[in-house]
């Protein structure tokens, strides 16, 4: 720190000193003095402000859209980790065994479970927002999809019907990208749901329902005129669903067979 | 209909502070850390890529330092800002990522991904990329303590306070790493100086945030 200052040639050390107003008054004077006959070593004092300014107006760097994704989904794990037990937290998570897939619902209130689709359609596109096509797809699919299963989850409103299920879930599985993107909005809303209580019971309802299938929607809508949740599922033949129908508290109504 | 909506319009509030945010967290709130983590990460992101220069290390880092900030949300003290508890969070999990690296190579700074990261995209994207590079690799060379200080100060734009609240120092040793750091870049930084006038001939005056035209730069 105790460099000296008289009629030497002021150092770079001295120069950002005297700019921080780190030394003393003394030596201040000193080295002012000094700048007022020494052009080299204003220059140098002029390189040292130019060293703020690069650094100030070097362009920030973009998120990389899979980083959004990532730090999203590793949030999302932690809070299904069984390690998190605050009692405080306790009653918003879902415990799982490990077995179990970590189901996310997004809508809802499941504002966390937006943010992750939102990451994924600027790190892919839309077609990641639709399971059937996105879910098959490495550069549609990130990580997250998979290690989450997350599904889409919406609230149509729909009256279902047995005899006419086909057609109005393949109209709802058509619609469910739009009503997605238009669930951001009200992605505080806390509702509850026809299966019962709040978004965290209805993912562990759901995780239970599905027995390891990754749902292509999960509609929190009506049956026969009476409220329910359907947990629609991909079967085995082609364009195939299996959908579960719940009532209050997870209670399986019915389960149906259908083609879109 | 109408009811509904009216008092949805009541039950949705405005914008949340980020204390509020974080007390509704800590309380159980499932949304309100992802609003956080959404509010910051572009930020934070800047802070650790630039604070360790590596890609890389700094995603993990950024991971590390949200995962972090959850879990210690409870334990979050009111009289601080959000942001300069979670900018402390983030310098401390690149700290951290220092600490682990010393067995590991320099990572080849030439690497496209890292070329990629490190400088945005921009229309003329040679300039951009070697500015960034330029600079990125001038900050390696110097200790952490004064690369954190002059990330915070000098490119992110914090007021020194500020910068000591982050680092927990005095603000007396933020201004004596930022004047240690200064004095390191000069020569280091002083050919970008000079290669960014010459990309200037015939243009602005201004140097790295300008984005000359090709017939400038031949």
């Amino acid at each position: 720190m105790a460099r000296p200052v008289k009629s030497t040639h002021l150092d770079y050390d001295t120069l950002a000193d005297l700019a921080e107003g780190l030394l003393d008054r003394e030596r201040a004077a000193s080295a002012d003095a000094h700048l007022l006959s020494c052009p080299d070593c204003r220059d140098r004092s002029e390189e040292l402000t130019e060293v703020s300014r690069i650094l100030a107006e070097a362009p920030l760097p973009p998120l990389p859209a899979e980083l959004a994704a990532r730090i999203d989904a590793a949030i999302l794990a932690e809070a299904a980790s069984p390690a998190r037990s605050t009692s405080s937290r306790r009653r918003s998570l879902f415990m799982l065994s490990a077995a179990a897939a970590v189901v996310v619902v997004v809508g809802g209130g499941a504002l966390a479970g937006n943010a992750m689709l939102h990451s994924h359609m600027s790190a892919a596109d839309s077609k990641a927002m639709s399971p059937p096509e996105g879910a098959d797809n490495p550069a549609n699919a990130p990580l997250a999809r998979h290690a989450l299963g997350i599904y889409p989850s919406v609230s149509s409103h729909t009256d279902y019907h047995a005899a006419t299920l086909g057609p109005q879930l393949t109209a709802t599985l058509a619609n469910s990208h739009r009503t997605l993107q238009t669930l951001k909005s009200q992605s505080t809303d806390q509702s509850s749901n026809a299966a019962g209580g709040t978004a965290a019971s209805l993912a562990e309802c759901v995780v239970v329902t599905a027995g390891g299938v990754q749902p292509l929607l999960v509609d929190d809508a009506r049956f026969e005129g009476v409220p329910a949740t359907l947990v629609v599922l991909p079967d085995s033949r082609p364009n195939g669903l299996d959908v579960r129908v719940l009532g209050a508290d997870c209670k399986l109504i019915t389960e149906l067979h259908t083609t879109r | 209909m109408a009811f509904m909506s009216s008092r949805k319009t009541q039950l949705v509030p405005g914008p949340l502070s980020d204390k509020d945010l974080l007390a509704q967290h800590a309380a159980g709130d499932p949304n309100a850390f992802g609003e956080i983590v959404r509010r910051h990460r572009a930020r934070m992101w800047a802070v650790a890529l630039r604070t360790l220069g590596d890609p890389e290390e700094a995603s993990d880092a950024l991971q590390d330092a949200f995962l972090s900030a959850y879990r210690a949300a409870d334990r979050f003290r009111g009289d601080a800002a959000v942001t300069t508890w979670l900018h402390r969070i983030v310098v401390n999990a690149c700290l951290d990522r220092i600490r682990r690296r010393t067995l590991r190579p320099v990572v080849n700074m030439s690497d496209d991904a890292t070329f990629d990261a490190v400088a945005p995209k921009s229309p003329d994207p040679t300039l951009a990329h070697e500015l960034a590079l330029d600079i990125s690799d001038a900050l390696r060379q110097l200790p952490y303590e004064q690369r954190a200080a002059l990330v915070l100060v000098d490119m992110m734009g914090y007021a020194v306070d500020e910068a000591a609240r982050v680092l927990e120092v005095p603000p007396g040793t933020i201004k004596s790493r930022c004047a240690r750091g200064r004095a390191r870049l000069a020569p280091l930084l002083g050919h970008l100086r000079n290669r960014s006038e010459g990309w200037n001939v015939g243009g602005t005056t201004e140097k790295g945030g300008g984005t000359p035209s090709e017939e400038h730069t031949s």
